[in-house]
C-alpha cells in the first residue's frame, strides 16, 4: 500500500487555518482543526454550517481570511488537506 | 506504530501550525483534534464538537464545570449505544449475534460504548463481539461475517472508509446499524445518530461567548439534544430483511 492509499484510507485531517473573524470593533483569530476526509462532503457541509452559525452571532470572515487559507494550502496538494 | 500513528502525526503537524498562528480561540472537531490541541496549549480556549466522552479522556474535569481551557459539545449520550443494538434486534430475521466494528487506534472511547452494548446484549439476549478494523484487508474481511448483524461505531476511520465498509457489509448481506445518516444515504441499512450540524451551531455560540469574555472553564459541556433515525428500505429489500412498522414510524428519513 503506497502512502497515497494510506492517506485516503485514513481520510482525515483538514486544518482550517486561522480564520480572521471580524465583528464591530473587534477582530479575532479562530483556528479550526478537524478530522474529515479532504474530498468528503461532510467536511464541506460542516465548514458551511460553522461559517453561517458564526455569522448568525455577528462574526464574519474578513475578506482576506479565505486568501490566507488558500495560500497556506497550496504547498500541500495531497488530498488530506482542504481549506 | 500502525496506520493510526501516521495519521496522528499529520494531525499533530496541523496542530503545531495552528498554535504557531497564535489564534484567540480554537475549534476542535473530533477527538484526535482535541487531544493534539490541548497538549499544546493550556491558555488558548478550545471549543470542541463531535467528541465522545470528554471526561474519561481527561479533556474536562466534569461536564458541568470543565475547569480548564476546554469545553464543547459531545456527540454521544449513553442510551445511544443500546439503541443501536435494539434496532438490530428488531430486524427480521433477528440476528442472535452482533459484531461491533471500529478501529481501536481512532476510537479510543470504544470500550465505553462496548460496555453499554454488552449490557444491552445481555438484556436483549444477543451475543456481542468486537470486530476491530484497521486497514483495507480487515474491512474487506467483514464480507465473510455472515452469521450476525453489524454495529458500526462512531469513528472517523469508519466514516472515511465507508465506501469500502458498505461494499463489504452489503456483500455479506447482513443487517447493519450505523452512527451517521451518511452511511444510510449511501446504501447502509439504518442509522441512529446525533446531528453534527447542530453541534457546530452550538459550538459557534460558545465561540461567540468566549470571544466576548466568557471563560471556557465556566461553560458546561453539553450532550446532544436531537437524534435522527434513518432507514434504507431499498437495502432492506436487497439483503432480504424486514423492519417492523413501529421502527419505520419513528424514522426521520426512509429511503424507498
Amino acid at each position: 500500500m503506497n502512502r497515497r492509499e494510506v492517506l485516503a484510507l485514513l481520510g482525515v485531517t483538514a486544518a482550517l487555518p486561522a480564520s480572521v473573524l471580524a465583528q464591530t470593533n473587534a477582530t479575532r483569530r479562530l483556528g479550526v482543526l478537524s478530522v474529515t476526509a479532504a474530498d468528503d462532503a461532510i467536511g464541506q457541509t460542516r465548514s458551511a454550517v460553522l461559517v453561517q452559525a458564526l455569522a448568525g452571532h455577528g462574526w464574519k470572515e474578513r475578506d482576506n481570511s479565505r486568501s490566507i487559507g488558500q495560500r497556506r494550502r497550496r504547498p500541500r496538494t495531497d488530498r488530506a488537506i482542504r481549506r | 506504530m500502525g496506520n493510526g500513528g501516521g495519521d496522528r502525526a499529520r494531525i499533530a503537524q496541523f496542530a503545531d501550525e495552528l498554535i504557531a498562528l497564535k489564534p484567540d480561540i480554537l475549534l476542535a472537531v473530533g477527538t484526535p483534534s482535541v487531544e493534539e490541541l490541548r497538549r499544546r496549549t493550556t491558555t488558548i480556549p478550545i471549543v470542541f464538537a463531535v467528541v465522545t466522552d470528554p471526561v474519561s479522556q481527561g479533556f474536562v474535569q466534569n461536564l458541568a464545570h470543565p475547569g480548564g481551557n476546554v469545553t464543547g459539545f459531545t456527540d454521544y449520550d449513553g442510551p445511544l449505544a443500546g439503541k443501536w443494538l435494539e434496532m438490530l434486534t428488531q430486524v427480521t430475521p433477528r440476528p442472535s449475534r452482533v459484531f461491533v466494528v471500529y478501529n481501536p487506534a481512532t476510537a479510543p472511547f470504544a470500550p465505553l460504548m462496548l460496555g453499554t452494548i454488552e449490557d444491552a446484549g445481555r438484556a436483549l439476549d444477543v451475543t456481542v463481539e468486537s470486530a476491530p478494523v484497521h486497514d483495507t484487508a480487515s474491512i474487506v474481511a467483514l464480507a465473510s461475517r455472515k452469521d450476525g448483524g453489524l454495529l458500526v461505531l462512531p469513528d472517523f476511520f469508519t466514516m472515511s472508509n465507508r465506501a469500502l465498509l458498505l461494499a463489504a457489509i452489503n456483500e455479506a448481506r447482513v443487517p447493519a446499524v450505523f452512527w451517521s445518516r451518511t452511511f444510510v444515504d449511501e446504501g447502509g441499512l439504518m442509522s441512529y445518530s446525533t446531528d453534527s450540524a447542530e453541534q457546530l451551531r452550538r459550538a459557534a455560540s460558545y465561540i461567540d461567548r468566549i470571544l466576548k469574555g466568557a471563560r471556557a472553564a465556566d461553560l458546561p459541556v453539553q450532550n446532544p439534544t436531537t437524534f435522527e433515525l434513518a432507514i434504507n428500505l431499498k437495502t432492506a429489500k436487497a439483503i432480504g430483511v424486514t423492519l417492523p412498522p413501529s421502527l419505520l414510524a419513528t424514522a426521520n428519513e426512509v429511503i424507498e
